[in-house]
């Protein structure tokens, strides 16, 4: 079963997904060194659903959305290679005025920091039509408008006051919703939001993840929210992939991953983490440091720091199995995972 | 009026601290006739931290929290009101000597990336404060170092390596060791995991539990991330725009918190219960400019709960008999 697609829910690349991810792996080439900060990912999105992926810095989870979209710097010596299929067109095959054209409209991203995301010197309101301008044909008249109607719809009280400030008089969390009302312009089919919601305070963040889950209601896009915190996704995916080591070591059902977790490393995260709703009991680290991505060996990624790992883990190369009929994992052993974690 | 704390004789003592910054006019500002405006970053704080004890200071960005946890370490003058140390006025220490401020009170930064020396060996970063302080000879430093790594949990090994060949989390247990060095009574920890990947968050959670038990210290721990300070603290203070609004027992502020902010900020937090939400956000709106704060109650714009009174009357601070404190009109 080389290459076949896990999917989520199981039916592999039916017409309900909206995109398949088959084998794909991006490589960064040094000198000296290869990276790969994707390794053989396999997935697909059902159409109008929301997919977490969770990780840590460095495991891959931002390269892979910007790998998907096409979005790694052309200078450096990347390479991509497997096969990206988005409404049956492989976009790796696209040329680049194809895939801008999509990117302006259909396919959109979010990134963490709006500050970035967004010119200093340019009003907001010109920033989020631009790419109608660009892509739609639209009059500098009807963008205004457009401008107002779209802030008004992520939230921004007296939109029409507001259209022509800058983004230094705007709070990050206003920003945020800016960038999203960017997004929401193109009328997306399918929006990546990379930790959207990590440099906000709680208030804020639950203002944002409440307003994504609004306008995906209303529009009915297909959600992939990444994020390094594992209650931000229960809360609002319906399916989860967990990344480590620039691969996807787990995946499934949001209740499955959180009820009987079949990975080390989603079991370990689940124990290490602070709980608002529970006291001072002392918690449960997992020991040792994330990997080098240009050291890792052939076997499981996560071996080093594992309590379960039997000596072929480091040694044997593991892919992702099913456990279930939704339930994927990269692990070896994950009876003992399913024993421990009950 | 000091907020008491039964956990014994107060260690830090706040009273009435207020941290003004004057902004700086323009010349349009000047010629316009445009009022002298000050920025109120703490306005009128009044609090105390017991020996041994951690207290865990929350609230969001803008709150005034690293103010109030800067002030404390004399990066900033408090405009108004004084600060005591065990009693004593803790403009009165001297900087340096035996009993200095610096033996006293150590801070902890967020950022283990900047607030270390990037050419200094971990060895010679703690060798530096502990013969700078005169906390050992020069002969007896090395010891002291591979002490100071054992307790922070560090191999003697990186004891010759330079900042840049450690991770995250072993750059915040140096600068944990470099704060225990002069073995001070009260340490101030300034977001001490935010910038931290989670799977290392809980290793130095436990470190900084384990060190509270065994050292005997008194601790301000400042952080956004209530779940964090639910882990760590004795007692919680809730920040508002300059603003204690609640104060009490850890377990009570997160089981029966008084103050409609602290009931929102709660609420906020995402729980790791996979359940789709359906809910509206829990507040709207920004917290407001510290430049600009609004009348009565702060927390009135926000307030889900706000009456007419709020409007226009600071709320005084209530005491329950538990000694659980809020400053609403309509607690709980």
């Amino acid at each position: 079963m080389d290459n076949a697609p896990v999917s989520t829910p199981s039916r592999p690349g039916t017409t309900d997904d909206i995109l398949v991810l088959r084998g794909v792996t991006t490589e960064f080439r040094g000198r000296r060194t290869r990276i790969r900060a994707n390794d053989d990912i396999s997935l697909a999105i059902k159409r109008g659903t929301t997919l977490g992926i969770v990780g840590e810095s460095g495991s891959g989870k931002s390269v892979l959305c910007r790998s998907i979209l096409r979005l790694l710097p052309p200078l450096a010596d990347v390479h991509t290679t497997g096969v990206v299929e988005y409404e049956g067109r492989d976009l790796l095959m696209l040329n680049e005025a194809e895939m801008r054209r999509l990117r302006g409209t259909e396919l959109r991203m979010v990134f963490q920091n709006p500050m970035t995301s967004l010119n200093p010197v340019w009003p907001i309101g010109d920033q989020i039509t631009e790419g109608l301008r660009v892509h739609g044909g639209l009059s500098n008249v009807g963008a205004r408008e457009k401008a107002i109607e779209l802030l008004g719809r992520v939230g921004i009280p007296s939109p029409e006051r507001r259209v022509d400030e800058y983004p230094f008089q705007w709070s990050g969390g206003m920003l945020q919703r800016a960038v999203i009302a960017m997004a929401m312009a193109g009328a997306p089919k399918l929006l990546f939001a990379d930790e959207p919601t990590t440099a906000l305070d709680v208030t804020i963040q639950d203002q944002i993840l409440a307003l994504l889950l609004e306008l995906q209601e209303r529009t009915g896009m297909t959600l992939v929210l990444v994020s390094h915190d594992l209650a931000v996704v229960a809360e609002t995916c319906d399916h989860i992939a967990v990344m480590y080591g620039g691969r996807i070591v787990e995946t499934a059902p949001t209740k499955a991953i959180f009820d009987g977790p079949r990975h080390p490393y989603t079991l370990g995260l689940l124990r290490s983490i602070p709980q608002v709703s529970v006291g001072a009991k002392r918690l449960t680290p997992i020991p040792g440091q994330p990997p080098d991505l240009a050291q890792l060996g052939p076997g499981c990624p996560f071996a080093p720091r594992c309590a379960y790992a039997s000596p072929d883990c480091t040694t044997t190369p593991i892919r992702l199995r099913s456990a279930t009929t939704d339930h994927f994992t990269a692990c070896l052993h994950p009876e003992r995972i399913v024993q421990a974690a009950a | 009026m000091s907020l008491g704390s039964e956990l014994g004789a107060p260690l830090i003592e706040i009273a009435g601290v207020a941290v003004h910054f004057p902004v700086q006019r323009t010349w349009i500002d000047m010629v316009g006739g445009a009022p002298r405006r000050q920025l109120r970053a703490v306005d009128v704080v009044d609090l105390t931290i017991g020996e041994r004890e951690t207290l865990g200071l929350v609230g969001e960005s803008g709150s005034g929290k690293t103010t109030l946890a800067r002030t404390l370490v004399r990066i900033y003058e408090p405009t108004a009101g004084k600060i005591r140390l065990r009693g004593r006025a803790l403009a009165s220490y001297p900087r340096l000597g035996e009993d200095g401020l610096c033996r006293q009170i150590q801070m902890v930064f967020q950022d283990p990336y900047s607030s270390l020396n990037p050419r200094k060996t971990v060895a010679a970063a703690l060798t530096e404060v502990l013969l700078f302080h005169r906390i050992c000879a020069t002969a007896a430093a090395p010891a002291e170092v591979a002490r100071l790594l054992r307790e922070v949990g560090l191999p003697e090994s990186v004891a010759g390596r330079l900042p840049r060949s450690l991770s995250g989390g072993q750059r915040q247990r140096v600068g944990l060791a470099r704060a225990l060095a002069v073995r001070p009574a009260f340490i101030v920890l300034d977001e001490p995991v935010a910038a931290l990947d989670v799977s290392i968050q809980a290793q130095i959670l436990n470190l900084l539990k384990d060190l509270k038990d065994q050292a005997g210290l008194g601790m301000l721990l400042v952080a956004h991330e209530l779940s964090v300070v639910r882990h760590m603290s004795d007692r919680v203070a809730v920040m508002y725009l300059g603003r204690i609004v609640e104060l009490g027992a850890a377990e009570a502020i997160f089981e029966r918190p008084q103050h409609p902010y602290t009931q929102s900020l709660l609420r906020a937090v995402p729980q790791l219960i996979p359940r789709r939400r359906h809910r509206a956000a829990v507040l709207t709106g920004d917290i407001p400019s510290p430049l600009d704060i609004p009348s009565g109650c702060r927390f009135h714009p926000r307030c889900p709960k706000v009456q007419e009174v709020c409007r226009r009357i600071d709320p005084p601070v209530v005491s329950s008999a538990s000694g659980h404190l809020a400053a609403c009109h309509f607690p709980g």
